[in-house]
């Protein structure tokens, strides 16, 4: 999908954000499931930028700080969506959502099975887990990404990697038997 | 900083994430080499970062330009890691699985030295640290799979700086050791006649290193074809009916894998 966006303060600017407009797509949608909600989070996420593009002092770190938007968005969206509910429980609505059976045949079912269990943490776990291993943030900048301490990102990926482990190895175990085979 | 003698959850996190500090990162490569539990936990954990990379590898794409092809791809490439995950942190043998980083010839024939020499040496955990590479501890090291599955062309020719680097260590030192390269989706490309950027020096190996295994998926092959695009093989390349089923195969049977 190409962006269309109404005011741009500077053609470079915006090559240099849809750069990054591929991962943001991948890790919103590990947050959500749901591949329009993605793309729409990421195109809001995009626009803000632009438009705030004055308060990004240092280039540097203009990826940490499109996922800040990223992050702002995806919170935004949950409140307005069932602002009297509670943001975790909804958002696991969201997610059961996202996983449809069709899509389940349709994907490899180890893929189904990985993206389920990430589905299954809390929002603060997935979110943390998702920033380190899909975009390899360090521990300090999903810090200032989530606006948590770094001692709690360390707690979140801790719990979340061993929720992960539990739920992700027992089924590797399953599927251990081997299906050796003659070369020829 | 010494660390706590139970080092916590989070330390092995940090530890897998790079995040520690380097006297601390040692201090826990040393505690590994000597704990088997802790080598299964770090690589556990590694194994994690893994799965989870590669159940969303192909999710940045628009889902209606998303083809089923692709979704089968990002499979497959999840279902090896799922089978590598299950071989190497359910059974007890294995030492580390890591990330691998384009390396030189030079830094592959440290690794096979380093891999030899796994429990005694504590920088050898810090190399495997930097590669994507599982090892078989107890079983030999003189057979290696080099896995290709993109088409980038520096994937390409680091597989095969790795392989020669192994080839001209085996002609020289380990008349024994067994190399295959093994080539499934994008990577398929590098064993394809017309199109195969490394022709000339893949025909260059086989000459001159006959036992050099050279294999194609079939399967990966077959969905070159329903593009409607012809594939031929150049001279000495096998073909099995799926990369998986060689990888995991040749992991039950002691190979080192990694993958470029």
């Amino acid at each position: 999908m190409n962006l269309h966006i109404p005011f741009l303060p500077s053609y470079g600017l915006r090559a240099r954000l849809d750069e990054h407009r591929p991962s943001m797509v991948r890790v919103a949608f590990s947050w959500c499931h749901d591949r329009a909600l993605a793309e729409d989070l990421v195109q809001d996420a995009l626009v803000k930028a632009l438009g705030q593009a004055g308060s990004l002092r240092d280039a540097t770190k203009l990826k940490a700080w499109l996922f800040v938007i990223l992050g702002n968005c995806f919170r935004d969206h949950l409140r307005r969506r069932r602002p009297h509910e509670d943001i975790d429980a909804l958002d696991e609505e969201v997610l059961s959502g996202g996983l449809r059976p069709d899509d389940a045949h349709e994907q490899a079912e180890v893929v189904r099975r990985v993206r389920a269990a990430i589905a299954s943490l809390p929002l603060g776990q997935r979110q943390t887990v998702t920033l380190v291993d899909l975009e390899g943030f360090g521990y300090a900048e999903v810090a200032g990404i989530l606006d948590i301490p770094v001692g709690t990102v360390m707690s979140r990926l801790s719990r979340g990697r061993q929720a992960l482990r539990a739920l992700l190895l027992e089924t590797a175990a399953e599927n251990t038997e081997p299906a050796l085979r003659s070369v020829k | 900083m010494s660390l706590n003698p139970n080092a916590s959850d989070e330390l092995k996190n940090a530890f897998a994430d790079q995040e520690l500090a380097i006297g601390d990162r040692r201090e826990l490569q040393a505690r590994a080499l000597a704990d088997p539990d802790l080598r299964r936990e770090l690589c556990e954990i590694s194994a994690i970062k893994g799965l989870v990379r590669d159940a969303y590898e192909d999710s940045a794409r628009s889902g209606d330009a998303r083809r089923t092809g692709d979704r089968r791809r990002t499979g497959r490439a999840a279902a090896m890691r799922f089978a590598a995950v299950a071989v190497l942190c359910v059974s007890t043998g294995w030492v580390a699985h890591a990330t691998w980083t384009r390396g030189s010839p030079g830094e592959f024939g440290q690794a096979t030295v380093a891999a030899s020499a796994v429990p005694a040496q504590p920088d050898s955990l810090a190399w495997l640290s930097r590669n994507r590479v599982a090892l078989p501890l107890a079983a030999s090291h003189e057979r290696v799979l080099l896995h290709v599955s993109t088409r980038d062309p520096e994937d390409l020719r680091s597989a095969l700086d790795a392989a020669e680097s192994l080839m001209a260590k085996a002609s020289r030192d380990e008349p024994d050791l067994q190399v295959e390269i093994v080539a499934n989706s994008a990577g398929i490309d590098l064993f394809r006649a017309g199109v195969s950027p490394e022709a000339d020096r893949i025909a260059a190996l086989v000459a001159r290193y006959p036992s050099l295994r050279l294999i194609a998926c079939q399967q990966s092959m077959d969905r070159v074809r329903e593009r409607g695009e012809s594939v031929v093989l150049l001279p000495g390349v096998d073909v099995v009916p799926t990369a998986l089923d060689e990888i995991i195969a040749r992991l039950h049977k002691g190979w080192v894998y990694v993958r470029t």
